[in-house]
Formats: C-alpha cells, structure tokens, sequence
C-alpha cells in the first residue's frame, strides 16, 4: 500500500496486500506479535494479581502493606490499582491465560499505533516493516506480559492522537482526556504521556517564536495547549488524588531503587538482546545528521527519549514508542536519496519489476495465513502455562512454595526481591506468611532496599539486620553469595533444597524449634523440574 | 612536531579579507587556548586514587633495576603466567618521576600529557572553530585519570592531528604516524585505537570519493596505506614483539571478568552524565550544522560504539568528539546563533584560578594524605610488622598497592588487567570475591590465611562467619588485616571487624 492509500477505504486496504511493499508490512505486524508474547516473566506480575484479588475482596484498596513483615506500616500509594483489578477479573474469568492474551494484545496494539503515527508522513510500507521489525527486536528484552506494557501502549496511542492533531486537526485529540483519566489509574506512567505533550508543545512554542521550519499551525498547537490542561487536571481523579503526581517522581529520585534493581540500571551492551536497541540508536543518529530534517518536536522526544532509555533500561520501550516513526521517517529519507542517487548512476543489468496485483494477492493470503500461525502457537504456548507448571519453576519459588504449605504457617521469610511477589501471592493470605521484601520498591522504601540489598550481598552486619527483623527462615537462590555464605557458616542449618532453592534457619534454638516442625525435604523425582540439575548440585558443593 | 604541520595548508584558499578574518579569529582563539588549557589542568593533575598506579610503579622500579621480568613477578597465582610488557615505558617513566620528586610530580606530569592532549585535539579542528571547544574541552577533560591510558589518550589526539593535517594536503604528516606509534607502543596498550582511527579514516575518505567525485582533493591514499604499514610494523618493535597482540587479545577476552573499565556505562554517574551530554551535543551539532564530514561521522560513531561497549573508552571518545563539537558548533552558531568573543583578559584570571587549584594536589602532605585515604598505608605498614611474607588476599583495587609494598617475595593477590596475571588466577581471585560455590576451596589451595580487605565488604563478612578474625583497623582507608582461626560454635557471637586494635 503506498502512503497515498493510507487512509482510503478497506477495498483500498486489501488492495494493498497486492504489492510487495504492503505484503512485508502485513507480514511485519505478524512477525512482531512473536516477540511481544510468552509466559510471564515479569516477577511482579503475581503480586499485582493478588493485590487485585484482595482489592475485590475488601471492596477497597488496601490502605498498607499486607505482604511484609518489615514495610507493614507503610502507606501503599496503589498508583496500578485498575490494572491490578483488571487482572483479578481476568484471572478469574479465563485464568492467567486469558491474562496473557490481553496484555498480549495491549502490547501489539502499541506497536499498531506506532506504525499509524510513522505512515503518517507517508513512507514505504518497505520501510515502514523494516522500522518495526528493528523496533520489536530492540525492545525484546522488555517485552511480555506486565503491567508496564499498558504506559507502551498508551504512549504510542498518546503521540499518534497528538501527532495526527498537529498535522491534520480535527476533534479527535480531546479523546486524550478520558484517556489520561483511566491511564492515572492503570499505572503511574501516565506522567511520560503528561511529559510528552508538555515537550512537544515547549518545542512547538519556540519554533513557533524562531520559525524553524516543521512547526504545526499555532491554533492546533493552541487546542492542545487547552487539551494538555484537561488531561493534567483529570490525572487528579484517581484515589491517591494529586498525590499521584508526586509517586513517579519518588521513583525516579529513588538512589536505592536505581542502584539494585536491575531493569533500573542502564543498558548492558555485552548482552546480546540489548544490541539491536544500540543498533536502532545509532542508526537514527546517523540519519538524522546526514538528512538534517526533522520536526522540533520529534528532535525533543528523540533526545529525551534516549537520555531516559540510557538511564534506565525499562525505558527502552519509551525510545522505541517515541522514535520507531522519526527512524522510520529518516529511513524513507535515506532511501528516497539513495534512489534519486541511484538514478544518475548508469544502469545494469535487468530492473526488478514487481509481479502482477492479482498474482501477489493471490500469494499474500496463504503466506500471511502461515505466517500468524507463528504468533498464534506462541501464544496458545503461554497461555496454556499454568502457575504451578515446570516452566515457572525455572523461575519463581514454586516448588518451595508448594513445600512451606505443610510448614506451620505465619513465618517470616527473608526472600530474594524479585521472588517476594510470588511468595507471597502463593503462601500470604492462605497460610499468613510473611515475606522480608517484594516488588513496589516505593512502598518498601529506600532503607528496607538497601538493607535487603546489603544482605544479598553479604555486607558486614547482614546477620544482625536478619536477626533484627524477626526473620523465622531464610530461602534464596542457590549459588548465590548469600547461599553460599550461609552454607558454609556454622550459624545456620539448611533445610530445604530444590533445583532454583535453598532454604535455612538459624542454628539457634527457636531455629532447631522450627527444624522439628518443617515438613521433610521432598524426594522429587528425578524428571521433576524441581529435581536438583547434577551440575547445580556441583555447584553448591 | 614541525612549525609547518599545525598550520593550515589546506586545499581551500579563503580570499584575503577572509584571510585576515581568520587570522584576527585564530588569534583570538589562540588566547582561548591557553586559557582552556590552563583549565584542563584543574582535571587533568589528579590525585592518585587510580589502582593501577601502585603496581605499575613497583614494575617500572623492579624493570629499572633488573630489566623486564619474565614472568608475572608479583602474585602468588600467577607465578608461571608469562609477563608481556604493555605499556612498559610508562612504568619505567612513572618509576623515574617518582624516584625525582614523588607523587606530585607524576601527578603533574601526566597532568600536562592529558592537557596536551586536549591541545591536540584543538589543534585538529580543521577550520577556525576553536572558541566554541574550548570551553567545553575544560570540562571533558574529566574523564582522564593519571594512568598510562591518559598517554594512550595523548597518542589519539596526536594521531588525529596528523591525520587531519593529511586531508589537508600535508602527505608529509602522515610519516609521522610510523615514529608515533611506535613510541605509544612502547608507552601504552591503547595504540591500537590509533591503528583503527588511520584506517577508518583512510576507508571512510575513499568511500566519499567512491560517492562523491572530487571531495577529499588533498588527501592522498596510497601515502596513508603505506603510512599505515610502516605504523603498524613500528608497533611490533617493543619488548614483546608480536605477543603484544596477544596480550591485548587476553585483555580483551577478559571483558566479562567484572572489570569496570570493560563494563557498558552506568548513566546514573556524573562523568558518564557528561560523556551522554557529549555524545547528544555531537549529534545535534552534527544535524545542525548542515554538513557531516564522513571521516567524523565514522570517528565519532566508531568511538561512541566502543564506548557504549566499554566505559573505559570514554576518554578516547571525549578526544574524537572535542574537535568534532568545535568544528559543527561553529558552524551551527554561524548558522543560528550569535557570535561569542568574550574578553582574552580572562586568561590571568583562569591562570590564578588553576595554580590555586592545582598547587596545592602536588604537595607532598596532601599526596600523602590522600595515598593514606585510598590505599591500605597503615594496613600494609602493620603487615610489614607482624606478616612479613605471608600471602594476602586482597581487594584488586589494593593488589595494586600491596604489590608496591611487597614487590619481593609474590605474597599478593590479583591486580591490573587480566593479561598481568592471566585469566585463570582472575577467576580465582573472582570465586572468593564473589563467594562462589568453591570459595573456600580456593583460599584453602592458595595457603591463604591472612587478607587486607575493605571493612565493608562481602569477604570480611563471610570470612567471619567461619572463624576468621580481625588483627587491626586501618580507619584512614577503612580496612581490615584479618586472619584465619577455628570454626566458631554455632551460637558465638559475629565479632566487628571495627573493633580491632588500630593498624
């Protein structure tokens, strides 16, 4: 389809899938479903999912936390409350599979909206696909199902109703305002879509004042101006009220938070997954310097978009949400000046010509067909994993977890932070476990992080912050430092063993106490995923 | 460098006004150059917290009294691991500066080489540009550490020099790149970076021709190439010859060992806060300038890739990028902003400035002071007493140190980059740094019964858990000399480490 068709009629769109170019694009958003879907991973998922379950249980939100046993009196600023509701409902209609489907979607619809603001400047659907296949690439190592994609989404909806208004006009852009009023309540990220728009209108105000060329006409940028005050003043209905503008920036302000948790942290580039995010960065470098056009606006969300993606490696979706189109837009450049190049070139050898429209439609529906049933396994693939399956065990507690069920119940267990939202959705309200620390590290707090941090990794004084905070048993990954120090530490006594777990108590009496009571180490069959790996075994000498 | 060589001789012929223009711009930019430079020194003379800075002066004292080792001559893993001589004239240079006047004088004297190299740089910008870097090079300087690599950086901007003399028309610089790269060679591993700048440049300048007829008039290939051959022939006459390669390669191999200088950067940090701002300024002036020189384009990406690879190359990036950000700003502010001339009288004030600054880091009692703050002094005095011989386990920031104070004897652990003790005895080092499975194993294997350990870290804490006890306190560095003993009962007390007599 060539830009030119873009908005026409559906007859003009299945018309499209007889050129080359709109056959790869069809092809491309197939493709990029693969990528954006999979069995959760995120390990803050599940407790999103019983705070949900708890939130329809009480008829309210839940005014402190009820998972720790070292943040209880802190007030929980439940800034996700709707998405956490959201997926209580879901599990309850359709269970996590359902869940997965849906968040599945969100996240595809986000790269749907990215490529309708990209077409928006008219380029090669060649270059369109190309575009969004490096984008679903770069942002592989964020992708799945987890509460952040909805802020992916809704920011690529955000900037293609904003993008749209500044081009074309039209009424449409008030839409951002019922859409900023659930967003608040989805997930704190709205502020990004808040920050966006603030962005785009400074840069449009002073290309305006400079007559830059690229600045959009001052009345649409003045009816955005009106709609920004809406949405900003709408954010504040939400049961946090203007409270919830204050939390994003708590997080980000966070020194703890950036420092140990990992997807905080700036981008690896020895890791392999992270290489096509480097790749897209400085494509769009090159690009941009050798076309030397580009709008004000799109120079600022650039800009900001890869500060914040080099601060944070969660915030390579933002880069990928902002900046998927101005790369798609540089690349139509590049190619239109390597063709017009090309043409002062002498020619050889035979041209390509495209097939017969009829042929190519005709070859279109069987490929496409073939080509979603990719996306459509992978997903059923995830979908079907249940919570207590072999494949979550590789990553969560789950076969110590299903071990604490016969443990008296009320213990307090000092837990890795990414497995605190497992515990204790699985052990919390059936059996009143309490864990040390879990995933809303702006609940937990700057000093409960660095002290979980400190003894994770085994600083001086770690043994007094567990003694200290009442912690009954200690159940970490193997090979770690901790686990390590304390197998090898006559202060504690191992009682517990799985392929992804050890657990310990303390050589005291209370601890030799709660020995007695613990249920055995299971004998798990040698074809269990909680079986211990021969080399695992090794490992932990 | 020949009088001939920094001044333009260039293709372009401006006209005469445009000459005299020139003249009046480059003069005044010549008062802003010294004031730069003078400023640069503010970052440049650093006090002596790098690791490296210890062993490397304990191997340029053990080299100039008994020529080069054979083998690595100061660890107790590594005793067979055959020693390569990278960057063993800095050594040697460093042992000297310090034999003369001590550690102000070193301070001072890679000081000046990481200031010359910010003056390189100026001097690389092809075009009158160079008010706008040199603010700017005051600041970008920051990345540079008394180290050999701030040589390395030194031997970059030199050889950008010269190859921008060579786009110019000079065909007679590029002889100079073989005497260059022979001496960096010799002086530090970074040379290769030089090899890599030459030919990028040579592959990106035939590129443009292939594309566009008739740019790059002045600059002539096959000198280049020849240039290039001759370089890196020179590079092979050191010490170690072809195994300098290798040695290289075993460093580079060794990028996964939780090196920092090999790790991607951490943007949360100030100095790497600066090198983005860098890299985002490079760009924009890059879009707004309305032209992009290829040879830069190539540069200036090759440079952010590695740096975005290794934060170590960050200093290489800041040198590629200072010329860079002068020459596009210029043109940039010609296009959309006003010029800046600001008054030269500036300079006696920045000169105040930088000598009261910078005085009083060269002081002795400072220098002192400062060792005592970064490195074990009091630790390593009390092992001297009491431990005389006996192996250490060590931080690897401290190896460095200790193998100063201990040079006989190879009584310390790791230090350095991996090719100085070879990998395996790293990742020995690492299985006890980071309590994997075999810790114990290892300390148990190596005869290890005494450790020179930061108060606060992870080992101290895991080495008390299983009986190991603290002999004295070291405030000044917060560090520890602890030592082994039996395994405590299971209801003892953890003792704090702290409480220890004093060192």
């Amino acid at each position: 389809m060539s830009g030119r068709d873009a908005g026409k009629a559906p007859r003009g769109r299945a018309r499209a899938l007889s050129t080359p170019g709109g056959l790869l694009l069809a092809a491309a958003l197939l493709i990029a479903a693969l990528p954006v879907t999979g069995p959760i991973r995120d390990p803050d998922f599940w407790w999103h999912l019983r705070t949900g379950q708890l939130i329809l249980d009480r008829h309210a939100l839940l005014g402190t936390d009820p998972y720790t046993y070292t943040a209880m009196g802190h007030v929980w600023v439940m800034h996700e409350w709707l998405t956490e509701v959201l997926f209580a409902l879901l599990h309850s209609a359709g269970g996590l599979a359902l869940i997965v489907v849906v968040l599945t979607v969100v996240t595809w619809l986000g790269l749907v909206f990215l490529v309708q603001r990209a077409r928006l400047s008219r380029p090669n659907n060649a270059t369109v696909a190309l575009g969004l296949l490096l984008a679903t690439v770069a942002g592989y190592p964020i992708w799945g199902p987890r509460a952040q994609m909805v802020t992916f989404a809704l920011t690529s909806l955000v900037l293609l109703l904003v993008e749209r208004h500044l081009r074309r006009g039209g009424r449409l852009i008030w839409a951002l305002v019922p859409l900023f009023l659930v967003w608040s309540n989805l997930h704190s990220g709205f502020i990004i879509g808040a920050a966006f728009i603030v962005l785009i209108l400074a840069a449009e105000w002073i290309a305006g004042r400079l007559g830059i060329p690229g600045a959009a006409p001052r009345a649409r940028v003045r009816e955005l101006v009106w709609v920004a005050a809406a949405c900003l003043a709408v954010v504040v209905i939400n049961p946090n009220g203007p409270g919830i503008y204050l939390y994003p920036f708590q997080t980000q302000g966070s020194a703890a938070q950036q420092a140990l948790i990992l997807e905080w942290q700036s981008p690896d580039f020895h890791i392999g997954q992270l290489l096509p995010f480097g790749l897209m960065l400085l494509s769009l470098a090159v690009m941009v310097a050798t076309n030397r056009r580009l709008t004000p606006r799109d120079a600022v969300l650039a800009l900001a978009t890869t500060a914040l993606s080099l601060q944070s490696v969660r915030h390579v979706a933002l880069f990928i949400a902002a900046c998927t189109p101005l790369w798609i837009q540089q690349a139509e450049m590049t190619r239109v000046r390597y063709a017009t190049w090309r043409l002062t070139r002498p020619r050889r050898g035979r041209r390509w010509t495209a097939p017969p429209a009829r042929l190519m439609a005709l070859t279109s529906v069987p490929v496409l067909l073939a080509l979603s049933l990719f996306p459509a396994s992978r997903l059923a693939a995830a979908a079907a994993t249940r919570e207590d399956s072999s494949y979550y065990a590789k990553f969560f507690p789950v076969c110590a977890a299903q071990w604490l069920k016969d443990a008296p119940g009320g213990l307090h267990i000092f837990n890795q932070y990414g497995e605190g939202g497992y515990l204790a959705s699985e052990l919390g309200s059936s059996r009143g476990d309490k864990v040390f620390i879990f995933g809303d590290a702006a609940l937990m707090g700057d000093p409960l992080l660095l002290e979980a941090g400190a003894v994770e990794s085994v600083d001086p004084g770690w043994e007094t912050t567990l003694h200290n905070s009442g912690t009954d048993l200690v159940l970490f990954d193997r090979s770690t430092a901790l686990d390590n120090a304390l197998l090898a530490s006559p202060h504690w006594i191992r009682v517990y063993r799985d392929a992804l777990s050890d657990a310990f108590v303390p050589a005291t009496t209370t601890g030799e106490a709660l020995k007695s009571k613990l249920p055995p180490q299971p004998v798990f069959p040698a074809s269990s995923s909680c079986s211990e790996h021969p080399s695992a075994t090794a490992q932990a000498g | 460098m020949s009088p001939e060589l920094l001044t333009r001789t260039g293709a372009t012929t401006p006209s005469a006004a445009g000459e005299r223009t020139a003249r009046g711009r480059w003069s005044a930019g010549r008062w802003w150059l010294a004031a730069a430079i003078l400023l640069s020194l503010v970052v440049t003379v650093r006090d002596l917290g790098d690791a490296d800075a210890y062993w490397r002066l304990a191997l340029g004292r053990l080299i100039t009294g008994h020529g080069l080792p054979g083998t690595e001559p100061f660890s107790f893993q590594a005793a067979a691991h055959p020693w390569v001589a990278q960057g063993w004239l800095t050594d040697v240079l460093i042992s000297r500066l310090w034999a003369l006047a001590g550690a102000g004088l070193t301070m001072l004297a890679f000081g000046i080489a990481g200031s010359s190299a910010v003056l390189a740089a100026a001097l690389a910008v092809p075009q009158r540009a160079a008010v706008p870097a040199l603010a700017r090079a005051a600041a970008v300087v920051a990345g540079a550490v008394v180290r050999s690599q701030t040589l390395g950086v030194l031997g970059l901007a030199l050889c950008l020099l010269l190859l921008s003399r060579w786009r110019e028309g000079s065909t007679r610089a590029v002889w100079l790149l073989a005497p260059l790269m022979l001496l960096w060679a010799n002086l530090d591993a970074g040379f290769v970076i030089g090899l890599v700048a030459v030919t990028l440049t040579g592959l990106a300048v035939a590129l443009h021709r292939r594309f566009v007829p008739g740019s790059e008039p002045g600059a002539r290939l096959r000198p280049l190439g020849l240039a290039l051959l001759l370089a890196t022939a020179a590079t092979l006459a050191t010490p170690a010859g072809i195994h300098l390669y290798g040695s290289l390669g075993e460093n580079l191999a060794g990028a996964g060992l939780g090196i920092s200088g090999w790790q991607s950067p951490a943007f949360h940090t100030w100095p790497m806060r600066l090198v983005e701002l860098e890299a985002l300024t490079l760009v924009v002036l890059w879009t707004a300038a309305g032209r992009l020189d290829p040879v830069d384009a190539a540069l200036g990406l090759a440079a952010l890739v590695a740096t975005l690879y290794a934060q170590g190359t960050a200093a290489a990036f800041t040198i590629v990028a200072l010329p860079q950000i002068a020459r596009y700003g210029t043109l940039a502010a010609a296009r959309y902003g006003p010029r800046v001339v600001l008054p030269a009288v500036a300079l006696a004030l920045i000169a105040a400035a930088v000598a009261a600054v910078v005085a009083p880091r060269l002081n002795p009692s400072h220098t002192a002071g400062v060792e005592a703050a970064t490195e074990p002094v009091a630790a390593a005095g009390y092992v001297a007493a009491h431990l005389a011989g006996d192996r250490l386990y060590s931080a690897v920031e401290w190896g460095g140190y200790l193998a100063e104070r201990f040079p006989d004897g190879r009584v310390v652990d790791a230090y350095g980059p991996p090719a100085a003790i070879g990998q395996a005895a790293q990742q020995r080092y690492l299985d006890v740094h980071d309590l994997r499975a075999d810790w114990r194993t290892v300390l148990r294997e190596d005869g290890v019964t005494h450790a020179v350990l930061p108060q606060g870290s992870r080992e101290v804490a895991a080495l008390e858990e299983v009986g190991w006890h603290s002999l004295c306190h070291d405030a000044a560095a917060g560090a520890v000399v602890i030592a082994a003993g039996p395994m405590p009962a299971p209801d003892a007390p953890i003792p704090d480490a702290t409480a220890a007599p004093a060192c």
